[in-house]
């Protein structure tokens, strides 16, 4: 494609958005890769007070297609992740040279000013090598001067470049199981404010993720295996952890008490908008990690403000009773004005259906 | 004054030079120009929205302070959601000092308009409705703060939720006037607040009218000081068409007001009537699944369950006075239980005032404090009955009365409520 540059025959006939492209691919090859020559990540573009439009502009990746991170860019895992409508999620974080995050208790990281949490969205597009990607999009949480905030960058059809898109955007992609099925997903890109949905805790946005809990594990890095947390201290990235700090339970892990599992799989789905400080408060039903009173987790707790959600059930929980669940209800819907989460996924996630309906049936 | 009057306008006029008007018209981008313009709005801007019918297929959601978000009158600037792919509601809002006005939202698939955490939100001529009529795949909503605080509810029009047309929940200083609320479950419902006036509304053809509510396990309960003044509160004979597990399911058909578990609410010169099972009910909070008297009754083992909650499951310093009461109980809704028991015991002759009777245990015996008395004052003809609860319970004579003399009491009014907006 780039041959044709020389042509201007055939630049004549590429479409405008192919031109943009084209100029945009110009101007960092002439501006930015003589000064960056190794595409390293721009400090001064993660703390501009306007976000950058491209992607590309802040330098995370070497190869953005391939989602190789530059140096300095750590990917990473979670040991029991959200469910996104089965996307898979590529995560990476990165703080400025001679930074370092600092934690109390199992609380989140408090990351430095200018660190960045990356996570790239995609769907493989066929089961047998070579294995394509469809990216999605790419968010970032950015900790600014001023507090975090959150992008969303939506990659064009080539995964060659993404844009920022504040309002969000709809993208029909298609997702593939295990066994070649496919299900088609009104997959939709998140907006600033439904970012906040989630992230907002007293008023401020934070990150969900990097807890020590759901880091304290391993990870297949380029250079062999390591604990994450390990491998964040070994890099400067955290000054210290304490080893002992419990991990969660990765929630398919069957050799783990059905409970850890459930409660690993409802905190990191549910927990930051059902808990005191979160934006389904009001509800009174709360999922946090460490809840641990029965009625605020659900257990014969009466439906409140809940509409069609309630699905003619009178409780969240009926220990013993999944069928008569509402919690389990709602997570098996994906009727807009019943369904559990509002927003992030389209599809029911069946492997997170069967564990909390075997916690509830198990639940005395 | 004049003074005043001057600066006020220069004020103003400063205001106005910061801030921006965005006019959308309806179009194919329409949604994604509303949606970018409620994100990238800066304080004091303002949206218009132009005459017209927008289709919008995602919740819309608001979280810029001190924005206005106005259309050209509810019949001529409409969002039609018919179409809803994603969002539990229509439109949310999360900021405060935000007016809406001058639109309508139909057809969402969960609630129509939601407020959280907000600090001063103003609904004026707003219209939320189902246009199918009550059906219980209507979503639960229409107006909707909640949690919130200084809530304007002024000229809105609520039709069609599958539970409250105007629910107010768990939020502070609230005014609900000049609005109509047909055909939803609940015309308009005050839950876990404090200080509300609602007056000068309609709400007719719904299942139940005017609810007060408080409700247990909530982050904000103990609902009080409520006012409910000059509303027109009649023919509320709908069928109840909320989906089962909620609260208002149990709502007989036929309802004119509810209160529940609340204290310091003041009912006066309202017109409630044609109201096919009661008109007003006084009722306890209890959970569907217990026996109402037995376990309510039992105090200690009552105080045992709302302890971690503070929560006080019985109303109290109920004030019903100057009402103009007509024609209740015709019909009455007997698959519900306040209807049944109350059918019951009057033997088929319903009155325009139930009270349930149901106190903790000590006050059934040593009696209620004086100043958590219901009073019943100057209602013209009204009738009622109330339960005399350990007659009831073991099954003695006359265990009901209708004589409202005991209840006669002096009205003390409750203050108006003033709500506070920051400009």
């Amino acid at each position: 494609m780039r041959l044709n540059l020389y042509n201007p025959w055939l630049l004549i006939s590429l479409n405008k958005e192919m031109l943009n492209k084209i100029l945009l691919r110009l101007i960092m090859i002439l501006f930015i890769t003589p000064f960056n020559l190794y595409s390293m990540v721009n400090d001064d573009i993660i703390l501009s007070d306007i976000p950058p439009k491209y992607l590309s502009q802040y330098g995370f990746f070497l190869n953005q297609k391939q989602q190789n991170p530059a140096p300095g860019v750590l990917p990473y895992d979670l040991i029991t992740p959200l469910f996104s409508d089965y996307a898979d999620k590529h995560r990476f974080v990165y703080i400025p040279k001679g930074r370092f995050a600092t934690h109390e208790a199992d609380s989140v990281f408090n990351f430095p000013i200018g660190s960045t949490l990356i996570k790239t969205f995609s769907y493989v597009t066929a089961l047998e090598p070579p294995l394509n990607r469809h990216l999605i999009e790419t968010r970032l949480l950015i900790r600014k001067e001023s507090g975090w905030e959150t992008y969303a960058y939506v990659w064009d059809n080539d995964g060659e470049e993404a844009e920022l898109k504040v309002a969000g955007k709809t993208v029909p992609a298609t997702y593939i199981n295990s066994e070649g099925k496919k299900t088609n997903i009104r997959y939709r890109v998140p907006n600033k404010n439904q970012c906040k949905e989630c992230h907002l805790k007293d008023e401020a946005i934070v990150p969900i993720g990097p807890k020590p809990r759901n880091l304290n594990t391993n990870y297949n890095y380029d250079d062999g295996t390591m604990n994450q947390l390990m491998k964040w201290s070994e890099l400067g990235y955290i000054k210290s952890y304490s080893e002992n700090k419990m991990p969660v339970a990765d929630y398919l892990d069957t050799s783990q008490p059905i409970d850890k599992r459930a409660r690993a799989y409802l905190a990191i789905n549910c927990g930051h908008c059902h808990s005191v400080t979160g934006s389904a408060s009001n509800s009174g039903l709360y999922l946090n990690y460490k809840e641990n009173r029965n009625k605020q987790l659900g257990v014969f707790k009466s439906p409140v403000a809940t509409g069609r959600g309630s699905g003619e059930l009178d409780y969240s929980i009926v220990p013993g009773h999944p069928d008569e669940s509402i919690l389990l209800y709602r997570m098996m819907s994906n009727s807009p004005d019943i369904m559990m989460p509002e927003s992030g996924r389209s599809i029911m996630h069946k492997e997170g259906v069967e564990l909390i309906y075997q916690w509830i049936k198990e639940m005395q | 004054m004049r003074i005043f009057l001057i600066h006020l306008i220069s004020l103003l006029v400063s205001f106005n030079a910061f801030s921006e008007i965005i006019i959308i018209p309806p179009s194919e981008n329409a949604q994604e120009q509303i949606q970018e313009a409620m994100i990238l709005a800066k304080p004091g801007d303002e949206i218009q929205l132009t005459t017209g019918v927008y289709i919008i297929e995602d919740g819309l959601s608001l979280d810029v302070d001190g924005l206005s978000l106005k259309g050209t009158g509810h019949r001529n600037t409409v969002l039609d959601f018919s179409n809803q792919m994603t969002g539990a509601q229509g439109l949310m809002v999360t900021s405060s000092d935000v007016l809406l006005k001058d639109f309508a939202i139909i057809n969402t698939k969960g609630d129509a308009i939601k407020s959280k955490g907000s600090n001063g939100i103003s609904f004026i001529n707003i219209r939320t409705e189902w246009t199918g009529g009550p059906n219980s795949m209507n979503g639960a909503y229409g107006l909707y703060p909640v949690d919130s605080k200084n809530v304007l509810i002024d000229g809105c029009i609520a039709i069609g939720a599958s539970d409250a047309g105007i629910y107010v929940g768990q939020s502070q200083n609230i005014i609900v006037r000049n609005s109509l609320a047909e055909y939803n479950v609940a015309g308009i419902e005050i839950e876990n607040s404090y200080y509300a006036d609602v007056h000068n509304n309609t709400a007719q053809n719904n299942t139940g009218g005017i609810l007060v509510f408080d409700l247990p396990d909530l982050p904000q309960q103990g609902g009080h000081h409520i006012r409910v003044f000059n509303n027109q509160i009649n023919n509320n004979n709908t069928d109840n068409f909320a989906p089962e597990g909620n609260i208002v399911g149990e709502v007989p058909r036929g309802t004119g007001v509810i209160v529940m578990a609340n204290s310091d609410v003041e009912i006066f010169n309202n017109n409630i009537a044609d109201n096919g099972t009661v008109n007003i009910a006084i009722v306890s909070f209890s959970d569907s699944n217990d026996q109402v008297f037995t376990d309510e009754l039992d105090h200690e083992k009552g105080q045992d369950r709302y302890t971690n909650s503070q929560y006080y499951p019985h109303p109290k310093s109920v004030q019903i006075h100057d009402n103009n009461f007509s024609n209740s109980g015709f019909n009455p809704d007997t698959d519900k239980e306040i209807a049944a028991i109350l059918y019951e015991l009057s033997e088929g002759k319903m009155t325009d005032i139930f009270w349930d009777g149901v106190l903790p245990l000590t006050q059934v015996i040593f009696g209620q404090p004086e100043e958590d008395k219901l009073i019943l004052n100057n209602n013209g003809d009204a009738t009622f009955l109330t339960i005399r609860p350990i007659r009831y319970m073991f099954s003695l004579p006359n265990p009901i009365s209708t004589d409202q003399t005991p209840y006669n009491h002096e009205v003390k009014p409750l203050q108006p409520v003033v709500i506070n907006f920051s400009e």
